[in-house]
């Protein structure tokens, strides 16, 4: 759905620590994969959403990139079509740091949300390995079970 | 014909060998009992060499050694071979007091040398010497053939020398339809005379025609010379056109045949399998694999779409939303959102009532009070700058993020159950077209390359040219009709003006004895072609259902059997369904049927003739053996039968009754593993004894079965 | 007579019953000329070295020639 908002970050930039950019690549398609069940991420940043939803959920710690290497893979201008996005992660920081005030400070609320993607990756990689099926299989598997106990905290 | 006696010498297995025969009417039955490999075969060869020369032996005599295998070179390396077959004949003489019987006896001897080189032999041609044999002596009869082939004409040989286990020729399905009926035509008009009343009747027409030249030089009337000829002419082109009947009738015939044949083989490739169709439903299949390929694809695509989702976010993010939505919440409540206060007031102030209903009048000093508290308000809103406005934005922004305020439906467990279901549909419909056409495919391998529309394209072929043959034979037949119509009236007007000269009384006479001579024989032709054909058929149907003890009425498998007029013989079963001869007949109906074709033909042709069969009744057991044996003994007018042992079984009774001779031959190499008794015997031959079905001596008797068997396996 | 020729003679025989009895005697003529043709052509069948187109003219023109003679007489009686 398209539409006409001020999106506060465009232009900041999106990072994964340097480590992490191999499964970026393995399980999303806009790496070149062709297979879908194999790398069921369309793009990175939904790879990198997800891991940062799964993060919040669990109510990880968001780590603190500042002093590691990263990966630009994107940035905040990616979310021009999607708002939703911009509000989530505006949600998001607004429950990390409990205060609303958060909402004028776009770059921390982007650092906050790299910081969470970065803490949920692992958890995201073990969903996608861990079954004998195809990644897409046992990332909607993990992901059903995990939406179905709605204090999962783990 | 009967035989009387029959003597071998150095004919294979018979080195010196005499057989005698039943000749008494009351007790026709010859049985020579004789297990497998004692010289059966070898005497049912032996008699027809006698009688036919090397083309009745197997494979015409090419290879077919006569002479004895163990033949000792000692005793010359130049073998004599002969067989002497004594048989009387029984003639009718016309005289004044009707037809006369004559017997006469005659004695024919065929003999050859067969000269020995190490493994190689040669045979000499063979040569034949016939007497006749009276009380007073012998007197050479030449040719000899003029009277064998008289008595027993070689198209025959089949009808009155049978191997059993080949007792099938009539019926085989291994040979053409055109050959087995041409085999039955054959001996069907050799036996009731149809060959002999034919040629008859060309050499009568042929007299006709010269009769009707001399009618025309008998002068004086241009009329009569006029029509004699026209009548020939007429009778020119009558033969040709005859001739072109048959040939269009035999053509015809012939493309029908090979239309049926063609239909078989296109059923047989149907039943197979059309490659052609198969083919198509192939590439069908493969079409509707790649759609549903296509459909998987798509479906994938909506499956990885999940993970871009919002419906994922917010499933995820439940909780965690929940805090700041609350955050958000509280504001509202306290009034702090939304920022769209500013607008209203300004709405206000440039009305003059506020919404409470107080004056707003510039003019009253009350109002304007209120007008300055209301642009204090309007100058503190916007203060609250653009954090306001981002926390407002998001207030009322993020509603889709709220899972409260999301049916059910659009729940991500929901949207990813729906997928998985499409997914597994599509998965199973592409399963089973794998199979489907794996399943085609492997159709398509075991169907033969037989080309069925090129079969189809020849099938039309034939059809045509039937069709043409089926054209020309009635436009032959119709001409035919015509000239005959024409032929006629020139013969009444040809007679009449005969009649009116003196000098054509004789012509007329010799006109008239013809055509009398052609009608007889014409009339003849007809009766015995259709009546005596049918006679035979419907004999050869009772003897047949008799022998196989079927009742029609109790809806045996076997209903009928007959020869119909293509002198084809069909077997039919329920509801006039067609049998075929070698699938729908166990090996005793089939043999049955041959024996009754051949037993029908020999009574209804009132042909004395010897009936001599090797194993009739083999692969017959109770009912139909006896059944076969006591038929074929009433039917026949004299009958030899080489039976074995286990073919006399249960048949002793009868042959007590019927059998005026029974001998039997033993085969001396079949001791120790059969016979009991060691004959003493080196040499390879057969040895004669005259015990009878019920009796042994100690050159025939045979271990009991299962020591037989106990030997054979040791 | 060999064979089925006892058949065959019977059927002719019976079916010159049938002819026109042109003159007195003329079907027991015609009867024994049949038969003589049936016999020489069985003859010629198995390798007699006869002309049996001559054979069986001769045996018409005879017949003919009875039948000729015989109409006469039966004519003057």
């Amino acid at each position: 759905m398209t539409q006409r908002y001020h999106n506060p970050f465009a232009g900041v930039d999106l990072v994964v620590p340097i480590e992490q950019r191999d499964a970026y690549n393995r399980y999303c398609q806009s790496g070149g994969r062709a297979v879908i069940d194999h790398s069921p991420f369309p793009r990175m940043v939904d790879f990198w959403f997800t891991a940062m939803c799964i993060a919040a959920r669990k109510q990880l710690k968001s780590e603190d990139l500042s002093n590691r290497e990263t990966f630009k893979f994107n940035e905040g201008s990616i979310f021009d079509r999607d708002s939703w996005r911009v509000q989530a992660i505006m949600l998001v920081a607004i429950a990390v740091t409990g205060s609303v005030e958060i909402v004028g400070a776009p770059r921390r609320m982007v650092s906050i949300a790299n910081g969470l993607a970065a803490a949920g990756e692992p958890y995201l990689l073990e969903m996608l390995e861990d079954d004998d099926q195809e990644a897409i299989w046992n990332l909607s598997d993990a992901i059903e079970t995990l939406l179905r106990d709605h204090h999962s905290n783990i | 014909m009967r035989l009387i006696r029959a003597e071998f010498e150095n004919f294979r297995l018979l080195r010196q060998l005499c057989l005698d025969f039943a000749i008494n009417s009351e007790q026709k039955l010859t049985v020579i009992r004789a297990e497998n490999e004692s010289g059966k075969t070898t005497i049912l060869n032996a008699l027809q060499w006698a009688l036919y020369g090397d083309d009745a032996l197997p494979d015409k005599g090419r290879d077919y050694r006569l002479h004895p295998i163990d033949w000792d070179v000692s005793e010359g390396n130049r073998v004599p071979i002969s067989v002497q077959v004594d048989f009387e004949v029984t003639g009718l003489r016309r005289s004044t007091k009707g037809l006369i019987e004559n017997k006469r006896q005659y004695r024919i001897i065929r003999s050859t040398y067969e000269t020995l080189d190490g493994v190689k032999w040669e045979r000499s041609p063979s040569t034949i010497k016939l007497f006749h044999i009276t009380d007073t002596g012998s007197s050479p009869i030449d040719p000899p053939e003029a009277v064998i082939h008289e008595e027993l004409p070689p198209e025959l040989r089949e009808v009155f020398f049978t191997d059993g286990d080949r007792a099938l020729s009539f019926i085989e399905s291994t040979v053409s339809v055109s050959t087995k009926r041409d085999r039955v035509q054959k001996a069907i008009r050799s036996l009731l005379g149809l060959g002999v009343i034919e040629d008859a009747l060309k050499h009568v027409k042929k007299t006709a025609s010269e009769v009707n030249k001399a009618a025309k030089e008998i002068g004086a009337n241009e009329k009569l010379t006029k029509i004699a000829t026209k009548l020939e002419q007429l009778d020119a082109g009558w033969t040709e056109l005859e001739e072109k009947i048959e040939d269009a009738k035999e053509q015809f015939s012939a493309f029908d045949e090979k239309l049926a044949d063609i239909q078989k083989q296109i059923d047989n490739a149907l039943i197979k399998g059309d490659r052609e169709k198969l083919k198509k439903d192939i590439e069908h299949t493969n079409n509707q694999i790649k759609q549903i390929d296509a459909q998987l694809k798509a479906a994938s695509k909506e499956h990885s779409e999940l993970f871009k989702s919002l419906s994922l976010a917010r499933d995820l993010l439940e909780p965690v939303l929940e805090k700041g939505l609350s955050e958000l919440t509280k504001l509202h409540n306290q009034g702090k959102i939304p920022n769209t206060t500013i607008p209203v007031l300004e709405e206000r102030l440039n009305s003059t009532v506020c919404i409470c209903g107080e004056s707003l009048d510039p003019d009253d000093d009350e109002a304007m009070r209120r007008r300055e508290y209301i642009q204090n308000l309007i100058d503190e809103s916007r203060k609250a700058d653009a954090l306001q406005s981002t926390i407002t934005d998001l207030y009322y922004g993020s509603r889709s993020l709220q899972a409260d305020q999301i049916p059910d439906d659009e729940r991500w467990i929901r949207l990813y159950a729906k997928i998985v279901e499409r997914r597994d549909d599509l998965g199973i419909v592409r399963e089973d077209l794998a199979k489907k056409l794996k399943s085609l495919e492997s159709q398509l391998d075991e169907i033969p390359d037989t080309d069925i529309q090129g079969l189809r394209d020849t099938k039309k072929r034939y059809q045509a040219q039937r069709d043409r043959f089926h054209a020309n034979l009635t436009q032959y037949q119709t001409k035919f009709e015509v000239v005959k119509q024409e032929r006629e009236n020139l013969v009444a007007k040809r007679d009449n003006l005969l009649r009116e000269q003196k000098k054509g009384e004789r012509i007329l006479a010799e006109l008239e004895v013809t055509q009398d001579i052609e009608h007889v024989l014409r009339n003849s032709y007809e009766r015995i072609t259709s009546e005596e054909l049918s006679k035979v058929s419907v004999l050869m149907n009772d003897i047949f259902l008799e022998m196989i003890g079927a009742d029609p009425e109790q809806g045996a498998i076997i209903q009928k059997a007959e020869i119909n007029q293509n002198f084809d013989i069909v077997v039919y079963g329920p509801n006039d369904r067609t049998l075929n001869p070698d699938r729908d007949l166990n090996g005793a109906s089939r043999r049955a049927l041959t024996l009754s074709f051949i037993l029908a033909l020999t009574k209804v042709s009132e042909v004395e003739a010897p009936n001599v069969i090797d194993t009739p009744l083999g692969m017959m057991s109770g009912f139909v053996k006896t059944s076969v044996l006591k038929t074929a003994i009433r039917e026949s007018s004299q009958l030899i039968l080489f039976l074995t042992r286990s073919e006399i079984t249960d048949c002793e009774e009868i042959l007590d009754v019927e059998a005026g001779r029974v001998i039997t031959l033993t085969n001396p190499a079949h001791y120790p593993q059969m016979l009991a008794n060691d004959p003493g015997v080196g040499l390879r031959t057969v040895i004669r004894c005259e015990c009878n079905h019920r009796q042994e001596c100690r050159s025939c008797q045979r271990l009991v079965d299962s020591v037989a068997q106990m030997n054979m396996a040791l | 007579m060999p064979l089925n020729e006892r058949k065959i003679v019977r059927i002719i025989l019976e079916e010159c019953k049938n002819i026109e009895e042109r003159c007195t005697g003329y079907k027991e003529e015609l009867e024994q000329v049949i038969s003589d043709i049936i016999a020489a052509e069985r003859q010629h069948k198995v390798g007699s070295r006869t002309n049996i187109l001559q054979q069986i003219s001769n045996k018409c023109n005879a017949t003919g020639r009875f039948l000729k003679d015989q109409r006469r007489q039966d004519r003057q009686v």
